[in-house]
């Protein structure tokens, strides 16, 4: 019977190889263990939410300490609002979501710094017959959360970028009149992008028409689809504390990419994710190995660039670059972890 | 030093026109800021079409590299590689106009150059009729490479595109702030102009407002006041010019008034003396006709009798005279007391209706009952009316001369109507001047002094009342006398 190994052992060796294979560093030990010098905290606060593409995020842990954190821990946070306001008042360091979302929390004056991209697409895009385009959302039912949430941004910078405006051209229904899911489901809106598990569920029901997928279909493909980003005056004042939560992430990254069954069992077993299946397909079908690929810098711009052209913007996409970024961390990793 | 009108006019004028020059010089400044903008903007978008380009010849070199090793004919093949020299001129085209983004270009350059490997050696291996290895070239290297690519090139068009929404926000901006100048300097100008036109229309109008005010007291005979304008300009020496003219025509009336009453002070008093003699003449002339001294000849009382109607008239002239002296003089005064028109009026026609008979004239007077008494000089207005009845009775020549009196509106209005040869218009209002007759025949044959009525005028005015004729030429006269029941005691005087 091979002798069993233990949990850090494996992630260890698994980023490795990860890494390895994504030939981004001669992938020994040394280069792989925590950064030089101790971070300036040892506490972290991250966010539970149940999206499996944030995969990465729910596996970190033994990385982080690794990297020398000791105190850390999950905080159970469902709503954005409630999100902002721990991020604002310091109770929550981290934090990842839709690349467009971050640019319009910063343009809305959020006190928070993106910090870099985690990977590309894992939204999709179902809808009814006989929508076929983004173009046919024209006057269509499309559910949402929120306004002014990732969903709600993403389908606005979709139509704006072939010429709808989403202010006047779809007709939004909010969660307030039920889950968008289950209004989808119950032919109550034309369309709904969807978040992992959310595909796997619409597909485990029978709604296989997915008319966009951002890991696949250009430009969304090209760019960072979720990013990470911190509360601006703990990341300015933990600038190594900061960095070496890329640097566990990016690993962590590299072990969803490698061993995705492995990450998918961690998963449940942390209660991330409810259905093995659904985390496993997710984790397999995003390319969590090829972050160093994509430019987190022109992601932002992209995607400020799209909510200008959708209306959603107040500030200049520069500026919002300038004064709501912080990609020095990771160009360091990309270095570091490439040589 | 003194500052002309001219001279103010021309530094405003000037001052304007150096406003308008300003504003000018910022309207090319902003049209140049624009022009540059614009330009900017134009080479933004020539570096996103030869970004695109780039974009579209990668896509186009996978297509056609795919297709040809799926097809294996060899000049879809040749097609290919000359389709990589195509590429090859795009890229040199991005490097012309992208000369500011040198560490993409080289990356992309890099990332060309293997792309361009892989595509001739995915070409070559298929040439060789190694077709596996081709696919599997193609696959796993061009296609991951040809993304890359992509991105490289999203990301020199999503910079260009940042830039042009920068340099297209600056240009809103330079816009902004050119319309808050344009409009401000503009705005300026209107204000600063319609403030100097007010300020120098007043520094203008004022002045001549009060040489205007001052002239016109000139005018009325008021020359002791004198205007006083602040400004050194014209408009002051204006005003000093019309202040000492004032002074000089207050200087020259004043001894023209002196002059005047010395002459009415000779008239009054040579009035007087020419007065007692005269008297004297007219007693001793009644006592002879009298026979106080003896039964005289026909002829010799014929001849006392003239000399007695001619010393009478020349009383009255001289009683005229001086009447009209003192008015002149401003001693004529009123000797108030009560007094009953309607007995003023019977005593006037007592007196004179010898004379109307005498003529074959009608005279009557009708006054209105109950009249109250009246306030005032009951000699000076029994004068009126006797001057008014008489003049009436002496022009006219058939007819009735009637007086009549009554209350109007707490007044005595009083009437002396005849049926004469009336006033021609013209002459009406002239009659109540001193000297002034009206211009007939009669007149000339019936003489007068032609100062009657214009001491009846000074009298009734003296008693705060009116006295005016209507009259049509042919068709008689009539006189109106409107008198205060009550004269004003400080009213009575000249």
């Amino acid at each position: 019977m091979p002798k069993q190994q233990s949990r850090r052992a494996f992630l260890t060796s698994a980023s490795a190889a990860a890494l390895a294979g994504m030939g981004v560093g001669g992938a020994v030990g040394g280069r792989l263990s925590a950064g030089k010098g101790t971070p300036e905290t040892t506490t972290i606060r991250l966010k539970k939410s149940l999206a499996i593409c944030f995969a990465p995020y729910y596996i970190v842990e033994d990385f982080l300490r690794e990297e020398g954190f000791k105190d850390i821990k999950y905080l159970d946070s469902f709503d954005d609002a409630v999100t902002k306001r721990m991020l604002k008042e310091g109770e929550l360091h981290f934090d990842q979501t839709f690349a467009g979302q971050v640019v319009h929390e910063i343009d809305s004056g959020e006190d928070i710094t993106a910090l870099g991209g985690l990977h590309v697409g894992c939204y999709e895009l179902f809808a009814r017959e006989p929508i076929r385009t983004i173009s046919d959302l024209k006057g269509k039912r499309v559910g949402i959360n929120e306004m002014h949430l990732g969903e709600h941004l993403y389908i606005s910078i979709m139509a704006a970028y072939v010429g709808l405006d989403p202010k006047k051209d779809i007709k939004w229904v909010t969660s307030k009149t039920g889950p968008p899911l289950e209004l989808f489901a119950a032919g109550e809106t034309d369309a709904f992008l969807g978040f992992p598990p959310e595909p796997q569920m619409l597909r485990a029901r029978g709604h296989k028409r997915v008319i966009l997928n951002t890991v696949q279909d250009h430009p969304w493909s090209q760019y960072f689809c979720c990013m990470m980003y911190g509360n601006r005056s703990w990341v300015r004042n933990h600038p190594v504390a900061t960095k070496k939560f890329l640097r566990a992430m990016y690993r962590a990254a590299a072990v969803c990419s490698s061993k995705p069954e492995n990450a998918a069992r961690q998963l449940v077993d942390g209660k991330f994710a409810e259905r093995y299946d659904y985390a496993l397909e997710t984790i397999k079908a995003i390319p969590y190995d090829r972050w160093h690929e994509y430019d987190s810098d022109d992601t932002m711009r992209f995607y400020a660039l799209r909510l200008h052209d959708a209306g959603m913007l107040k500030n200049n996409p520069k500026k919002i670059l300038e004064e709501g970024t912080q990609f020095s961390f990771l160009k360091d990793l990309r270095q570091e972890m490439r040589g | 030093v003194p500052i002309r009108v001219q001279s103010k006019m021309l530094a405003a004028f000037l001052l304007i026109v150096g406003l308008l020059i300003l504003l000018g010089a910022l309207g090319l400044q902003s049209l140049r800021e624009m022009n540059e903008r614009s330009e900017e903007l134009n080479e933004l978008q020539r570096k996103i079409t030869a970004y695109r380009h780039v974009q579209h010849g990668t896509t186009r070199q996978l297509y056609g590299v795919t297709s040809a090793l799926h097809s294996q004919d060899d000049r879809a093949l040749d097609g290919a590689l000359r389709q990589l020299s195509q590429f090859g001129y795009d890229l040199d085209r991005l490097q012309h106009v992208a000369t500011d983004e040198r560490e993409v270009l080289s990356k992309v350059r890099m990332d060309y150059e293997r792309f361009i490997e892989a595509v001739s050696n995915a070409i070559n291996y298929a040439r060789a009729g190694r077709l596996k290895e081709a696919r599997a070239l193609q696959l796993n290297e061009a296609r991951p490479l040809a993304d890359r690519l992509e991105r490289l090139t999203n990301k020199l068009v999503n910079l260009a595109e940042a830039d042009m929404l920068a340099g297209i926000k600056k240009s809103r901006q330079a816009y902004s702030n050119s319309r808050i100048v344009v409009v401000g300097f503009s705005v300026g100008s209107i204000l600063l102009a319609l403030g100097l036109g007010y300020v120098f229309s007043w520094s203008i109008i004022r002045p001549l407002k009060k040489i205007e005010t001052r002239l016109r007291g000139v005018a009325a005979g008021e020359f002791t006041e004198h205007v006083t304008v602040a400004s050194r300009d014209e408009l002051g020496e204006l005003a000093a010019n019309l202040n000492r003219t004032c002074d000089e025509l207050a200087r020259l009336y004043r001894e023209l008034e002196e002059a005047s009453r010395h002459k009415s002070q000779f008239v009054a008093n040579m009035s007087h003396e020419l007065r007692t003699p005269l008297a004297a003449m007219l007693g001793y002339t009644e006592l002879l006709l009298d026979g106080l001294f003896g039964e005289l000849p026909e002829k010799a009382i014929a001849g006392l009798e003239r000399v007695q109607a001619n010393g009478k008239h020349l009383l009255g002239l001289i009683n005229a005279v001086l009447d009209i002296s003192k008015i002149e003089a401003g001693q004529f005064s009123l000797n108030l007391g009560e007094y009953a028109l309607s007995s003023l009026i019977e005593t006037v026609r007592v007196a004179t209706e010898s004379l109307a008979s005498e003529k074959g004239l009608g005279l009557h007077t009708e006054v209105a009952p109950q009249l109250p008494s009246g306030f005032g000089d009951e000699q000076r207005l029994m004068q009126v009316l006797l001057n008014l009845v008489g003049n009436a009775i002496k022009f006219t020549d058939k007819g009735t001369v009637a007086v009549t009196a009554s209350l109007e509106n707490d007044e005595f209005a009083i009437h002396v109507r005849d049926t004469g040869p009336g006033i021609a218009v013209a002459q009406q209002g002239r009659i109540f001047e001193e000297f002034q007759q009206v211009d007939s025949t009669d007149t000339k044959t019936k003489g007068g002094t032609g100062l009657g009525l214009a001491i009846s005028k000074q009298i009734i005015e003296m008693h705060g009342g009116r006295i005016w004729v209507e009259s049509e030429f042919g068709a008689g006269a009539t006189f109106h006398i409107r008198l205060p029941v009550r004269v004003p005691a400080q009213g009575a005087t000249t």
